[in-house]
């Protein structure tokens, strides 16, 4: 048998495949990144006081901190950076809708496999999300290609942390999907809250007093930090590299949580005979 | 209703979605702004309203509840396709419009529930210091809604001319309302074409009467001229709503896709 | 090949009377219905086996147990003595699935992508995969469309591709349920001459079949169990089922100058149950007569016993049941 890995790269494949024959929407994933930083650049700008004709060093410095949190971690609208996750899940629900996710669970390979292999097609296009944003920094904040190595392999580590922990955290989302009818109630309390006590796009110390508790053990907070800190020097949490610590430490967790939630979800599934009921 | 009574996490997530997609952005707002709006100058000189909060959380509520109502209507259409009840139900309308009529009844009617849940749940993180004028915040909010459907009927045609119609409808609306119509900032901050077209956008408009009467305390009396851009530019989008769905749905009968997704 | 022995199964149900604010906020009331009663057979390697039932009988429930998509609450079932709960990956790899047919293909990709996708799954791969999708399509029929995108296809070549998906890594043992749902008489003659003649003469697999129709199964079934309410109700070959109901065998003859014949002599032939006769106005007489259970009318030694008491005979024949007669016999409530 092929090791499992091997599979997950092929089930990625095909997700490629099935995701290209959505046109649009191939497009528009492929895009949407840099289509949901705009109005948050414009905010950031009106904020400032500044306008499109006339942006200054404040300006710039205050869309420099919103541009490499977002790049980092932040989802909004339907510009992802994170779909890793909700791609997993909503990979599931449309094969579970298509019917193909019986057929998939007959093949005799883990299911976990499977459902990992939709997490690697996401995580690439996260990959490249966070790539091209980071070329586009470079041409609208020159000071980002300039930084030492040792940062850029804090950047790295950090943002391949944010992956890992996205897909462990994806293993969970997608048996939330397979298990609850409208999965979105999952979204809401994981999927939200991860986005928003993150940081990305703002300053920790500025929430209320239990959400600033809450987001110090979100393990995403430190990622993006650490992130930003690779590239423009400023971090306010912890050490860059414990930051990258706690990120792959949150990873670990979340996908031996992963594992086992999916693992009992689908075992449950298997007994009510949910799997083909949409 | 029925249909939607059966997913209760729906319910529960509209009600929250205010809260989530806008919190981050009042915070962001705090961050540039400073906790004690020691960095408020150019803002307030650029937007003409001191209330940063407000001018950031009133609109872009509206913005991200309204456009659900632009997937609602759209997604009613694709999954009545999906399940196969849509010839049938064709079959069944006097007027086919009344689909997109009866979806938005149906939508409209937690839209509102929704939208003031948004507001209150965000004064949790920020203080919003709201100064409304009730009968000049009641009519922002209606003609809002009023063009919203507008608009969510002509994106719904959408659906069936494109299979994967949602992805396009949701990259229009997002590209014409958070960032053409300026739900999160004064279009002043366009070079002057840009704001010659958002101004022609009634969201930009409606986006102004609700800060106005929510955040400013301005009267129906003062908004009287932009009350009536609003009813005329809305009312145009239903026109074309209503001939765009009719030609699609023609087309969508003489190509057989109807049932096609 | 495989052996299925009690097996039960009940699900818990939602039900939709609830009110409006009762399905938003409370707790919706449920029921539990049981899908499989006491499910006992098994298939012999290299057998085609029928599973016939009417709608909610169970036969989906019972494949979906076999192909490891399903839990049972209780009894066993193996599949080339591999236990479907304790070796599921064992049994997946000798198993070729087809459940809901056309839905259970990728309709973005193309025929030969699902083919390819499907067969690395099984481990499938390199040339050998490249010959073994050439061969599918060859045997499914869809060589000159593999390369088209499926939701260009039609029903019954989404089917077929399907089950070419199930064949794909020489499964020993192909379960197709309900596989000609949907498809028109002509697809559906095509597809069992599909089934009969290239399937089993070139794979040589072992089948489960689900389906309720009837003609399908008596045409390709080497056994057939019938399942009503949970519970295999008959098992045997299609004619051992037909000779399970009563009526077996029933002549009808239409014959002059029978007015005054005594009709004991006909009932005392071997095998004849009943015989009755009325007067037609014409003047000449119906005389029908049915055989015992399990047994045929010995045409011929009626006919030579009417003839030879002056019995001239106009109009014969017989009829036998159908399987759909003992079926709706078996599955009466």
């Amino acid at each position: 048998m092929s090791s499992n890995l091997a599979i997950a790269m092929h089930v990625a494949k095909k997700e490629l495949r099935v995701q290209i024959g959505y046109r649009n929407k191939f497009i528009a994933d492929v895009l949407s990144h840099v289509i949901g930083i705009v109005p948050i650049l414009l905010i950031t700008l009106a904020l400032s006081g500044s306008s499109l004709n006339d942006i200054d060093g404040i300006t710039r410095a205050n869309a420099l901190f919103v541009f490499l949190g977002y790049a980092a971690f932040m989802a909004f609208g339907f510009g992802t950076p994170i779909m890793i996750y909700t791609g997993m899940a909503w990979g599931i629900s449309e094969e579970l809708q298509t019917g193909t996710i019986e057929r998939n669970f007959l093949a005799p390979v883990s299911r976990h496999t499977i459902v990992a292999g939709i997490g690697i097609y996401y995580a690439c296009l996260y990959a490249f999300h966070v790539t091209t944003l980071m070329i586009l920094a470079f041409f609208l904040f020159p000071s980002t290609a300039e930084i030492p190595v040792g940062n850029l392999a804090v950047a790295g580590t950090a943002a391949l942390g944010l992956i890992a922990l996205s897909a462990g955290l994806g293993l969970s989302s997608a048996a939330m999907f397979l298990m609850i009818r409208d999965g979105s109630l999952f979204l809401l309390f994981v999927h939200r809250p991860f986005m928003i006590l993150s940081g990305a796009i703002f300053l920790i110390e500025l929430l209320p007093g239990p959400l600033k508790l809450i987001a110090l053990v979100n393990p995403v907070a430190y990622g993006v930090d650490a992130f930003r800190w690779a590239f423009s020097g400023h971090g306010t949490l912890e050490d860059p590299w414990l930051e990258v610590g706690i990120v792959w430490a949150g990873a670990l967790v979340a996908a031996i949580v992963g594992v086992i939630v999916l693992g009992r979800v689908i075992r449950r599934q298997s007994r009510t005979g949910e799997l083909s009921r949409i | 209703m029925l249909v939607q009574s059966r997913a209760r996490s729906w319910f529960i997530t509209a009600s929250s979605t205010g809260f989530f997609f806008v919190a981050p952005l009042v915070l962001m707002g705090k961050t540039i702004i400073g906790e004690k709006g020691e960095r408020l100058g150019p803002f307030s000189e650029l937007s003409g309203y001191d209330n940063y909060t407000g001018y950031l959380a009133v609109p872009l509520c509206f913005a991200f509840l309204t456009n659900s109502a632009y997937s609602w209507i759209g997604q009613r259409i694709r999954s009545e396709q999906q399940s196969g009840t849509l010839e049938r139900l064709l079959i069944s309308l006097k007027y086919p419009i009344s689909l997109l009529l009866g979806g938005a009844w149906a939508h409209i009617s937690f839209l509102l529930f929704f939208i003031v849940v948004g507001i209150a749940s965000l004064s949790l993180i920020a203080d919003l210091d709201l100064n409304i004028d009730w009968p000049a915040a009641i009519v922002s909010g209606l003609l809002h809604l009023y063009a919203v459907y507008g608009f969510a009927f002509i994106l719904s045609s959408l659906f069936l001319w494109i299979r994967d119609a949602f992805i396009v409808q949701q990259s229009i609306s997002y590209f014409v309302i958070p960032i053409l119509a300026g739900a999160g900032f004064p279009i002043a901050i366009f070079p002057g074409w840009l704001q010659a077209v958002s101004k022609a956008i009634p969201f930009t408009w409606a986006f102004d009467v609700e800060r106005a009467s929510m955040l400013a305390h301005t009267p129906v009396s003062e908004l009287w001229d932009e009350f009536v851009i609003l009813f005329v530019m809305s009312s145009v989008m239903w026109i074309i709503g209503y001939w765009m769905f009719n030609v699609t749905l023609k087309r969508a009968k003489r190509t057989g896709s109807l049932g096609l997704y | 090949m495989i052996e299925v022995k009690n097996l039960r199964k009940e699900f818990k149900q939602n039900r939709a009377d609830a009110g409006l604010l009762r399905m938003l906020f409370g707790r919706v009331p449920s029921e539990t219905v049981t899908a499989l009663e006491d499910v006992t057979f098994n298939v012999e390697e290299g057998e085609f086996y029928s599973l016939l039932g009417r709608n909610g009988a169970g036969k989906t429930t019972t494949i979906k147990v076999i192909c490891t998509l399903l839990l049972a609450d209780s009894g066993t079932v193996t599949v080339g003595g591999h236990d479907v709960e304790r070796e599921s990956s064992s049994v997946r790899a000798m198993l070729g699935v087809s459940i809901r047919g056309e839905r259970s293909v990728y309709w973005r990709l193309s025929g030969r992508q699902n083919l390819a996708y499907f067969g690395r799954l099984y481990d499938v791969k390199g040339a050998a995969l490249r010959n073994r999708i050439e061969e599918i399509g060859e045997i499914v029929g869809l060589s000159e469309r593999l390369d088209d995108y499926v939701e260009r296809y039609s029903m019954g070549m989404k089917q077929r591709l399907a089950i070419g998906c199930a064949l794909i890594h020489r499964p020993r043992v192909l379960l197709l349920d309900e596989p000609t749902i949907g498809l028109d008489a002509a697809s559906a003659r095509d597809f069992r001459d599909f089934i009969s003649h290239e399937l089993r003469a070139r794979e040589n697999v072992t089948i489960l079949y689900t389906t309720h129709y009837m003609h399908e199964a008596e045409e390709m079934s080497d056994r057939i169990g019938i399942v009503n309410h949970g519970r295999i109700v008959a098992e045997g070959t299609p004619s051992k089922i037909i000779g399970m109901v009563p009526g077996n065998s029933v002549v009808t003859i239409d014959a002059k100058n029978a007015v005054n014949i005594d009709l004991s002599t006909l009932s005392a032939l071997d095998s004849i149950e009943r015989v009755h006769a009325e007067s037609l106005d014409s003047g000449s007489s119906k005389i029908r007569i049915e055989a015992v259970v399990g047994t045929e009318v010995p045409v011929a030694d009626v006919v030579h016993r009417l003839t030879s008491l002056g019995a001239e005979i106009g109009n014969l024949s017989v009829s036998r049941p159908t399987l759909e007669d003992a079926f709706l016999r078996l599955t009466a409530d």
